[in-house]
């Protein structure tokens, strides 16, 4: 009789043991970047990212062009570094979450011309939401990445 | 083995008990008993149907006997629902009760908290949140190139 019931606690052990190893895992998120030319060219051309990005760009910048250089993304864990090589703006985007707290990301970023940080910043940013990094300047007018993280 | 003939057999090996059963035997049926009365019986009455009308109890205490068995005659299974009770019992708190609402992506996005931001010397930094969708933006201005 002691070995079936030596061998019920041993199955009951590795099943809670293997159930808390499944929720103690590290988190994945997946990061979606999309990069985006803002310009004011003499000739009027034509916007092509997301008509309500499009929306909120031109309610607050007086660019008169948004044009989709790409969209990238990536999965990574918890502590991994994902980066995005921004090719023809000469710049690298990198994305590194920090933490995941329910539905809260908090993601280190950073901006890089010619391996040299532009800008470093902390945020927290809920699952879905999106933020813009912006600014830098490109042979045709300045870059805007769309940093959307779940 | 059931109780009745577990009975039997002691009683076939006892000849204490069988003199005492059939004292006792002898005694009961040497009593007098009067009928019930026409009040008693309506009470009776009344006590059964009150019975039958009660709600029936739950599941559990039909279960219980059944469960008890398969604990004695299979330790392991046993052991092995304990367990899985006790996980289920651990994890299942972590996961009810999480936010199951579906946000608007203007809320989703109202949402972001710039903890800090660092820029390269020299370099001026905005913060702008869009007026319908609050967007952050962290818009870098940087030195024009020598």
């Amino acid at each position: 009789m002691r070995r079936p019931r030596a061998l019920g606690v041993l199955v009951g052990v590795a099943w809670l043991a293997a159930g808390l190893a499944a929720h103690a895992q590290a988190p994945t998120v997946t990061f979606t970047a999309q990069a985006i030319e803002a310009s004011s060219p003499k000739t009027p051309g034509r916007s092509d990212i997301d008509a309500s990005l499009l929306g909120e760009l031109k309610a607050t910048f007086q660019f008169t062009r948004y044009r989709s250089l790409g969209t990238v993304s990536g999965s990574v864990r918890v502590g991994q570094m994902w980066s995005a090589s921004l090719t023809s703006a000469g710049l690298v985007f990198e994305v590194t979450p920090r933490a995941v707290d329910g539905g809260t990301i908090t993601v280190d970023v950073r901006l890089l011309r010619e391996g040299a940080p532009v800008v470093t910043t902390t945020l927290r940013i809920a699952a879905g939401g999106k933020v813009l990094v912006g600014g830098p300047t490109i042979p045709t007018g300045r870059i805007i990445v769309a940093l959307t993280g779940r | 083995m059931t109780d009745e003939t577990r009975e039997a057999r002691h009683l076939a090996r006892c000849a204490t008990c069988r003199e005492d059963g059939a004292a006792l035997g002898a005694a009961l049926r040497a009593l007098s008993v009067a009928p019930l009365s026409a009040v008693e019986q309506a009470r009776i009455r009344a006590a059964i149907r009150g019975e039958l009308a009660a709600p029936r109890a739950g599941w559990l205490p039909a279960v219980l006997p059944w469960l008890r068995g398969v604990a004695r005659r299979r330790p392991t299974f046993a052991w092995a629902a304990a367990a899985a009770a006790v996980v289920t019992l651990v994890l299942a708190p972590l996961h009810i009760g999480r936010e199951t609402r579906v946000f608007s992506q203007a809320e989703l996005n109202a949402q972001t908290w710039i903890e800090h931001i660092d820029a390269a010397p020299s370099t001026s930094v905005l913060v702008l949140e869009t007026p319908k969708e609050h967007l952050s933006i962290i818009w870098v201005m940087e030195p024009p190139a020598l």
